[in-house]
C-alpha cells in the first residue's frame, strides 16, 4: 500500500515540473532559421564546365566573356551547393575560352529525317528512301513544320539524290514569307584574291590592284561572303600594301553583323606543320594539336618569352566526313607563357567572379567584405577626436578596441557607426567606383565581444550609405 | 493555472500517508525543552530510559511520554547539544528542560553572531541545522541549501565550483550581509561575497541562519535584503572523530576526515577537519580541486573565561564557465546545457580559458569573559588573507581565445573548444615580436584583519544594554599577471609608467597594480527590553569608512600621488522591534529602520585614476519596515510576514570631461527602487515520523521613478550632457519574485530518513543595467520561463561493529529537467538573452563512519 502511495507521490511531482522551456522554444523555432550561411570557392574543372547549361561553353571548357559567366554560374552554384541560403557568399575561378569558338549556323532547328517521314512522303521519295529536288524536300518541310515562324531555319539532316547516288547531306532551310528556301552559310574559307576581285572593288582598290587598309578587306570580306555568320573564319591570300606590296594571308574572322576582324600572328604556316612533324597542313585532331603546339612554340617562336606573354593560334584540323575541297576546320588556340613554358589560356586564366546568395537564388554580387583592422580604429579615433557627440565614444573605442554597442553613453549608434565606416572605407578604397558595395565587419562589445557586420554601397555624393538588402 | 494544480496535487499525494500509532497505557510525562538562550527546541528526542518508548518536541518545544512504570528517567537528546537525564514520578510535568550546546563556545557564538531566538527576536528567521544541511546539500554550491526559505533565489551561475551566488528579496550580495560567527565577509572594495572563497565552509557549519530584512545584527552591516549568519562548529566536547567519503556525478569525489580530543585534562579541547574535493564539474570544462581545513583549538581557562582559536580556509581551483550564450547557441551545440566556450585544448589537455584559484584562510581568535553574573564582553580578533584570482584572455588579438577574429573560425568544430594550438603556433611565428593572444590572470590578494567586541550588560531583569566597536584593517592588491604565453616568446606591456615596453613573462605584472585600502570602525548600541510577553529592542550604529588607493603602474614610484589622500565617508543606522506573545501559540513582531550607507570604493574613483577623485559620492539610503505573525501548536509552526524596503539613491556616477581635459564626475540621485512583499513559510507534523514544509514567497520589486533630462554642468557653467535613466515600473531583475517550495521529510523506517522538496520559480527577469535604460521605447527585459525542480535525499544509519555509520544519498533535479537559472537581457526578446542554464540531474553518494 505504502508503495503505491509513494509512486502517486512521485506521479504528482512529475506533473508539476514538466517541461518549462517548451513554449521559448517554440518561440525560437518560429523565427525564420535562417538557411545555412557559408562562404565557398569553386575552382571550375572540366567536369564542371560540362555542368554548364551551354554547348560551347561545355565544349570549349570556358565562357565566352564576364556576361555569359555572370548568365549560367548561378546554376551551376545551386546545383553544387543545394543547401546554402541567403547570405552565402561564393568565388568562382573560371577561365575564359579565349578568342573566337568555332562558327556555326545559327539553326532554330536541327532535324534528321528518318525512314518513316520518307514513307509518309509517298511517292518517289517514299520509293526510293531519298529526297531528289527541292520540291520534295519544301514538300517535307512543310508537312513536318506545319507553322513555322517567319524566318524559321531548319537544320536537315538528309539523304539526296544528286543523279549518280544518294548521298548524306546536311542543309539549311530558312521559312520567309510562306516559302522555303535553301540556304548556304559560309563557316570557314579560305580564298585568294584574284585581280577582277580587287577591280570589282573599285575606287583605289581597283586602281592598285591590292588593299592598303583594315576597312577595305572588310567591305570587300563582306561583298564577297554574304553567307556569312558570326564567328566565321576566312584565310584569305592578299596583297597588301604598306609602302611596299607584299602578299599576304591572313585570317579573318566575322562578327556576325559586319566586322571582319584581323587575327594578327595566328596563322601557322606550311613550313611549321612541316616543323611539327606533319605531312600535309593541318592537325589530325584537336588533341594532337593542343599536345604539339606548346611545344613547338618555346622551341621555336619566342626564345625571349617573358612570363605572361600571349600567343593566339588558329590551325586547321583535318575532318574526314567533310567532302569537297575544304576538309578541314579552323580551331583557335590561345596560349600563355608562365616563365617556363606555355599552356593552354583556359587552364592559366582563371578569372574570379564573385556571387552572393539573395534568399532565393544567386547573384553576381561585386560586394566587398572587408574586416576592420586595429589601424582602422587608430584611424576613427584620430578623426573622431574632438568632434561633437563623439567624446564618449571615442574614449571608449580608444580604450577597448571595439565598439561599444550596450546603449549605454559610450554607445555608438548605427548613425554613428556609419560615420566611422565611412572614415575607414574611403581611407582604404579612395578609389571605389559609385555603386560598389562592401561588407564591413568590425569587433563591437555588448555584454561580451560580438563581430557586427554592415552593408553600405557608395552612393553618389561619394559617401558611404546603408545598403537594405531586403530592398533588393 | 498549472501551479496550482500541481500544488494541490503534490499535497494530495503525499498527505495520503498512514502510520498507525501506537497505543500504551500508563504514565503520561510532559515537558518543554529549550536551549540555553531560552529558545523552544521542536524536535528533540525523549526517550524513557531503558524502554523504546519516545517522541519528539512539538514546535512548542513541548512533549508528552507515556511510561508504563510510574517513575523512572528521561533521556533528552537533540543534534549539537548534550544529552540531558532528567527524572520523573507520576503523570505530571518535569517542567522546562535546558539543553547545553555539546560544543565549546558555541552559545556565546550565538550572542557574538545575533543569532535569532524564536518568539523574541522581531525578524523574520529561517534557520538551517548542520544535520539538514549535510542531508541536502550534496554536490550543490553551499547557497543553493537555502533554496526553500522564503525571498532566496540561487542559483549555480556559470557553473562553476564556488561560482553560486545567492540574492535576498531580490538584492545580490552586496546588499545581503554575509556573516560568519559574526563577522562580515563582504568583501571591502565592492560588497560582494564570493562562494568559492569558502569551499570548505559546508562541512563546519553547525548552524545556518538567514534572517530577512533589517535583521538582527547589531554591527552596522548592508543587510537590505537580509542577513546570512553562518555558525561554525566549535570545538566538541567528546572525543571522537569520523571519516567519510562521496562520489557524485561527473566525477565527483571527496574524502575528508574530522577529529576532535573532546574536553582534556589540560583544559583544552581540539577539533580538526579536512576534506579533499574534486572533480570535472557538470558543465564542460569546470574540473575543479578543492583542499579545504578546519582547526578549533578551545582552552577553559577558568570559569569566567575562555579561549577559542579557529582556523579555517580552502585552497581551490577550478575551471569556469563566465560567457553567456544565446539559447539557440546551447541548442545548436552538441553538449547542450554542458556548453562552455571558455576552454579549450591544448596539446591535447583541456585548458581553462577562465578560471578561479584561490585561497583565503580566516584565522579568529575569540575570548569570552564572564565578568559577573550580568555582563560578559565577548572579543573576536580576526584575520584573513586571500590570494588567488581569476584567469582571462589578454592581448590586442584576445578575441582569438573568445573566437571573435571576423572571418576565422578559432573552435575546433561548431561551438566546439578553442584550438590554442593554432593560438601557439601564430604566437611562435610572431618571433621577437611576442604573443598577441595570452592568458592572464586577475589577482586580488588582499589580507584584513579586525576586532570585533560585544559587551552585554544586563542593566535590570527586564532590561540589557548591548554595545560594542568594530575596527577593521584591509587592503586589497589588484593586479594582472602572464599566466600563460601561448606560445610566445614574451609578452609586451606599456601599461607600466615605472617599467614602460616590459617584455613581460610568465608571473609578471602587466595591465594594471594597484592596491586599495579600507580602513573602517565602527560604533553599535543596543537596548532590549524582554519582560512576560513583550520583547523590545532599539539599536543605532554609525561607521566610518577610509578609502586609499595606491597605484603602482599610473604613477611613477617616485611621485607622491602614487598614494592617494584618504577618502572618509560616515555611515550610520537606526532600527527597532518588538515582539509580542500573544499566548503560547502565537506572537506578532513589527521591526523598521533606517540606515545610511557608504559608497563602494568604485564610486569613489570610477576611472580608476588616482587623479579623478568622486570625493562627493553619496551614501545609499534604505528604510525598510516589516511586520510579521506566527504560530506554533502541536503539530503546525507558521509565519507570515509582510515587508516593505525603499531603497533609495543606488550610486550612479557621470563621467565628463572639463575643457581642461581633466575628468569630473556628477553623482545622479534618484536611482530607487522599491521592494516589499509578502512571506510565508509552514512546517506541519502530522505525525512524529512525518514532517510537510513549505514556504510562498510574493515579492513585488520594481524600480520607482525616471531619471529625466538631468544636465549635466561643468565648471563654466555649460550643460556638458543630458542624463536619463527611465526605469520607472520596471521590474528589478535577476532574482524571482515568485518562490514557492513544498517539502516532505519522512522517517521510512526507524534509521532511514527520506526528503522530497519541489521548488518552483516564477516572474524572474532577464538581469540589465538600470544606467543603460536611457530611451523610453525600450522593451521590459526578458521575462524568463518559470520552471519547476525536485530534489531527493535519502539517509540510513546502521553500525559497523561499534561504528555508526551513516549512508546518505542526493540526487537534485530529479526530472533532469532543463531550465534557465541566469539570464542577461538584450533588448527584451529571447532570441538575443545571454542565457546560462541550470544543471541536470545531478547526484551524489557519500558514506560517513563515526569512531
Amino acid at each position: 500500500m505504502k508503495k503505491i502511495l509513494y509512486i502517486l507521490a512521485f506521479v504528482g511531482v512529475a506533473v508539476a515540473s514538466c517541461d518549462p522551456l517548451e513554449e521559448t522554444f517554440e518561440e525560437l523555432d518560429a523565427i525564420s532559421n535562417p538557411d545555412q550561411v557559408g562562404e565557398v570557392e569553386v575552382t571550375m574543372t572540366d567536369d564542371d564546365y560540362d555542368e554548364i547549361d551551354n554547348e560551347l561553353v561545355a565544349a570549349n571548357k570556358g565562357f565566352a566573356d564576364l556576361d555569359q559567366a555572370k548568365e549560367l554560374l548561378p546554376a551551376l552554384l545551386a546545383s553544387k551547393f543545394p543547401g546554402l541560403g541567403k547570405q552565402s557568399t561564393g568565388i568562382v575561378n573560371y577561365g575564359f575560352f579565349k578568342g573566337f569558338p568555332a562558327a556555326s549556323v545559327p539553326f532554330d532547328e536541327n532535324y534528321e529525317v528518318t525512314e518513316e517521314d520518307y514513307e509518309a512522303q509517298g511517292g518517289n521519295v517514299a520509293k526510293f528512301g531519298n529526297f531528289s529536288s527541292l520540291e520534295q524536300i519544301v514538300a517535307f518541310l512543310n508537312t513536318q513544320f506545319p507553322t513555322p515562324a517567319d524566318g524559321f531555319l531548319v537544320e536537315l539532316e538528309y539523304v539526296f539524290f544528286d543523279g549518280n547516288s544518294p548521298r548524306d547531306r546536311v542543309g539549311y532551310f530558312r521559312y520567309t514569307a510562306s516559302d522555303w528556301t535553301e540556304e548556304s552559310f559560309e563557316l570557314n574559307e579560305k580564298y585568294t584574291v584574284t585581280e577582277e576581285d580587287y577591280e570589282a572593288q573599285g575606287g583605289n582598290v581597283a586602281n592598285f590592284g591590292n588593299f592598303s587598309d583594315q576597312e577595305q578587306i572588310n567591305t570587300f570580306l563582306n561583298s564577297k561572303f554574304t553567307n556569312a555568320v558570326q564567328h566565321t573564319v576566312v584565310k584569305l591570300t592578299y596583297d597588301f600594301f604598306d609602302g611596299q606590296v607584299n602578299e599576304l594571308t591572313n585570317v579573318f574572322q566575322f562578327d556576325g553583323a559586319s566586322t571582319w576582324t584581323l587575327k594578327d600572328g595566328a596563322l601557322i604556316s606550311i613550313d611549321d606543320y612541316e616543323a611539327m612533324g606533319e605531312n600535309f597542313p593541318n592537325f589530325s585532331d584537336q588533341e594532337e594539336a593542343e599536345n604539339k603546339l606548346p611545344i613547338y612554340l618555346k622551341n621555336t617562336f619566342d626564345q625571349f618569352a617573358v612570363e605572361g606573354d600571349v600567343h593566339e593560334f588558329i590551325y586547321e584540323v583535318f575532318n574526314s566526313s567533310l567532302t569537297g575541297s575544304n576538309r578541314t576546320e579552323y580551331t583557335y588556340v590561345h596560349l600563355v607563357f608562365d616563365g617556363s613554358q606555355w599552356n593552354l589560356s583556359r587552364d592559366v586564366l582563371p578569372t574570379t567572379l564573385s556571387f552572393a546568395h539573395d534568399g532565393t537564388k544567386w547573384v553576381p554580387d561585386n560586394t566587398v567584405n572587408y574586416d576592420f583592422v586595429s589601424a582602422d580604429f587608430d584611424l576613427i579615433v584620430e578623426e573622431l577626436t574632438g568632434a561633437d557627440g563623439f567624446e564618449n565614444q571615442v574614449g571608449n573605442l580608444d580604450n577597448f578596441g571595439n565598439f561599444n554597442r550596450t546603449g549605454g553613453s559610450s554607445s555608438w549608434s548605427d548613425a554613428q557607426l556609419l560615420e566611422a565606416i565611412n572614415i575607414v572605407l574611403l581611407a582604404n578604397f579612395p578609389d571605389a567606383e559609385i555603386g560598389q558595395k562592401y561588407n564591413a565587419s568590425f569587433a563591437t562589445f555588448n555584454s561580451g565581444v560580438v563581430v557586427e557586420s554592415k552593408k553600405v554601397v557608395l552612393n553618389d555624393s561619394g559617401r558611404y550609405e546603408f545598403f537594405d538588402e531586403s530592398a533588393n | 493555472m498549472k501551479k496550482i494544480t500541481s500544488l494541490v496535487a503534490v499535497l494530495f499525494c503525499m498527505a495520503t500517508f498512514t502510520v498507525f500509532g501506537q497505543d500504551v497505557a500508563g504514565t503520561v510525562v510532559t515537558g518543554i525543552v529549550t536551549d540555553n538562550q531560552g529558545s523552544l527546541l521542536p524536535g528533540a528526542n525523549i526517550l524513557v530510559k531503558g524502554t523504546s518508548n519516545g517522541t519528539l518536541t512539538d514546535f512548542n518545544g513541548r512533549f508528552s511520554v507515556e511510561s508504563k512504570e510510574q517513575s523512572g528517567t528521561l533521556v533528552v537528546s537533540y543534534i549539537g547539544f548534550a544529552a540531558k537525564e532528567v527524572q520523573f514520578a507520576g503523570s505530571k510535568s518535569v517542567g522546562t528542560i535546558v539543553l547545553e550546546s555539546d560544543s565549546f563556545g558555541l552559545d556565546e557564538v550565538m550572542i557574538v553572531a545575533s543569532v535569532a531566538v524564536d518568539r523574541k527576536t522581531p525578524v523574520a528567521v529561517s534557520t538551517l541545522k548542520a544535520e539538514e544541511i549535510a542531508l541536502k546539500l550534496g554536490t550543490q554550491e553551499f547557497p543553493e541549501v537555502l533554496k526553500s526559505t522564503p525571498g532566496v533565489y540561487a542559483t549555480k551561475s556559470g557553473g562553476g565550483f564556488g561560482d553560486g551566488r545567492i540574492n535576498l528579496r531580490g538584492f545580490n550580495s552586496e546588499n545581503v550581509a554575509v556573516m560568519i560567527n559574526g563577522v562580515p565577509i563582504n568583501d571591502m572594495e565592492t560588497g560582494r561575497v564570493f562562494w568559492s572563497n569558502w569551499a570548505g565552509l559546508s562541512d563546519v557549519t553547525s548552524s545556518m541562519q538567514v534572517q530577512r530584512g533589517l535583521g538582527a545584527s547589531k554591527v552596522a552591516v548592508p543587510s537590505i535584503g537580509g542577513t546570512i549568519n553562518i555558525v561554525t562548529r566549535t570545538t566538541d566536547v567528546e572525543k571522537g572523530g569520523n571519516v567519510s567519503m562521496s562520489t557524485g556525478n561527473d566525477g565527483y569525489q571527496k574524502y575528508g576526515f574530522s577529529l576532535s580530543t573532546g574536553l582534556m585534562d589540560n583544559g583544552y579541547a581540539v577539533s580538526i577537519s579536512g576534506a579533499k574535493t574534486f572533480g570535472e564539474g557538470y558543465v564542460d570544462g569546470t574540473e575543479f580541486d578543492a583542499v579545504s581545513y578546519f582547526v578549533n583549538i578551545s582552552k577553559e581557562i577558568n570559569e569566567r573565561h575562555t579561549l577559542a582559536l579557529s582556523a579555517f580556509g580552502a585552497k581551490q581551483t577550478h575551471g569556469q564557465r563566465q560567457s553567456r550564450s544565446r539559447i539557440e547557441d546551447y541548442r545548436q551545440s552538441e553538449r547542450g546545457r554542458k556548453y562552455n566556450p571558455d576552454w579549450g585544448f591544448k596539446q591535447g589537455q583541456v585548458t581553462h580559458i577562465e578560471n578561479n584559484e584561490f585561497h583565503k584562510p580566516q584565522i579568529s581568535l575569540n575570548h569570552y569573559w564572564d565578568i559577573s553574573d550580568r555582563t560578559d564582553l565577548s572579543t573576536a580578533i580576526y584575520y584573513s588573507n586571500g590570494s588567488g584570482g581569476g584567469s582571462g584572455t589578454g592581448g590586442d588579438e584576445r578575441d582569438k581565445l573568445t573566437n571573435n577574429i571576423p572571418g576565422e573560425d578559432y573552435r575546433i568544430g561548431a561551438f566546439g573548444p578553442i584550438d590554442l594550438d593554432r593560438i601557439v603556433a601564430e604566437n611562435r611565428a610572431r618571433g621577437a615580436n611576442g604573443s598577441s593572444a595570452i592568458i592572464r590572470k586577475s589577482v586580488n590578494n588582499h589580507n584584513w584583519y579586525g576586532l570585533l567586541s560585544t559587551l552585554k550588560t544586563s542593566l535590570t531583569d527586564h532590561l540589557t544594554l548591548l554595545g560594542g566597536v568594530d575596527v577593521r584593517r584591509y587592503r586589497g592588491i589588484h593586479f594582472r599577471e602572464v599566466s600563460d604565453l601561448l606560445g610566445g616568446q614574451y609578452f609586451l606591456d606599456d601599461n607600466d609608467v615605472n617599467n614602460p615596453n616590459k617584455a613581460a613573462r610568465v608571473g609578471d605584472k602587466i595591465d594594471f597594480h594597484n592596491d586599495g585600502i579600507v580602513n573602517w570602525g565602527g560604533l553599535f548600541t543596543q537596548l532590549e527590553y524582554d519582560k512576560d510577553n513583550l520583547a523590545a529592542f532599539v539599536s543605532v550604529n554609525a561607521s566610518y569608512t577610509g578609502y586609499k588607493r595606491i597605484d603602482f603602474f599610473d604613477k611613477l614610484d617616485s611621485d607622491p600621488a602614487q598614494e592617494t589622500d584618504r577618502e572618509t565617508f560616515i555611515g550610520f543606522g537606526a532600527k527597532g522591534g518588538a515582539n509580542y506573545n500573544f499566548d503560547e501559540y502565537q506572537n506578532v513582531f513589527v521591526n523598521v529602520g533606517y540606515f545610511e550607507r557608504a559608497p563602494f570604493f568604485r564610486s569613489v574613483w570610477p576611472t580608476f585614476d588616482n587623479d579623478a577623485v568622486n570625493a562627493e559620492a553619496e551614501n545609499q539610503k534604505i528604510f525598510s519596515a516589516e511586520i510579521g505573525y506566527g504560530l506554533r501548536t502541536e503539530k503546525l509552526a507558521a509565519n507570515i510576514n509582510v515587508y516593505r524596503t525603499e531603497w533609495n539613491d543606488r550610486t550612479e556616477v557621470f563621467t565628463f570631461q572639463q575643457a581642461d581635459g581633466t575628468q569630473a564626475f556628477a553623482n545622479i540621485l534618484g536611482v530607487n527602487a522599491l521592494h516589499q512583499g509578502v512571506e510565508f513559510d509552514f512546517s506541519y507534523k502530522p505525525f512524529d515520523i512525518l514532517t510537510f514544509t513549505g514556504m510562498v514567497s510574493v515579492g513585488d520589486w520594481t524600480w520607482t521613478d525616471d531619471i529625466e533630462n538631468v544636465n549635466i554642468i561643468n565648471e563654466e557653467q555649460e550643460v556638458v550632457d543630458t542624463v536619463n535613466i527611465l526605469i520607472e515600473d520596471i521590474p528589478v531583475a535577476d532574482a524571482a519574485q515568485f518562490t514557492s517550495a513544498l517539502g516532505m521529510r519522512l522517517e521510512v523506517m526507524p534509521e532511514t530518513t527520506l526528503t522530497v522538496d519541489y521548488n518552483y520559480y516564477d516572474r524572474i527577469y532577464a538581469d540589465f543595467d538600470p544606467s543603460d535604460r536611457n530611451t523610453a521605447d525600450a522593451l521590459d527585459p526578458w521575462q524568463m520561463p518559470s520552471y519547476g525542480l525536485v530534489d531527493a535525499a535519502l539517509r540510513h544509519n546502521f553500525t559497523i561493529g561499534d561504528f555508526e555509520t551513516t549512508i546518505t544519498g542526493r540526487m537534485n533535479n530529479v526530472f533532469d529537467t532543463e531550465y534557465i537559472s541566469d539570464a542577461q537581457d538584450r533588448g527584451g526578446l529571447a532570441q538575443d538573452a545571454l542565457v546560462w542554464f541550470g544543471a541536470g540531474r545531478t547526484f551524489s553518494l557519500g558514506a560517513k563512519i563515526k569512531f
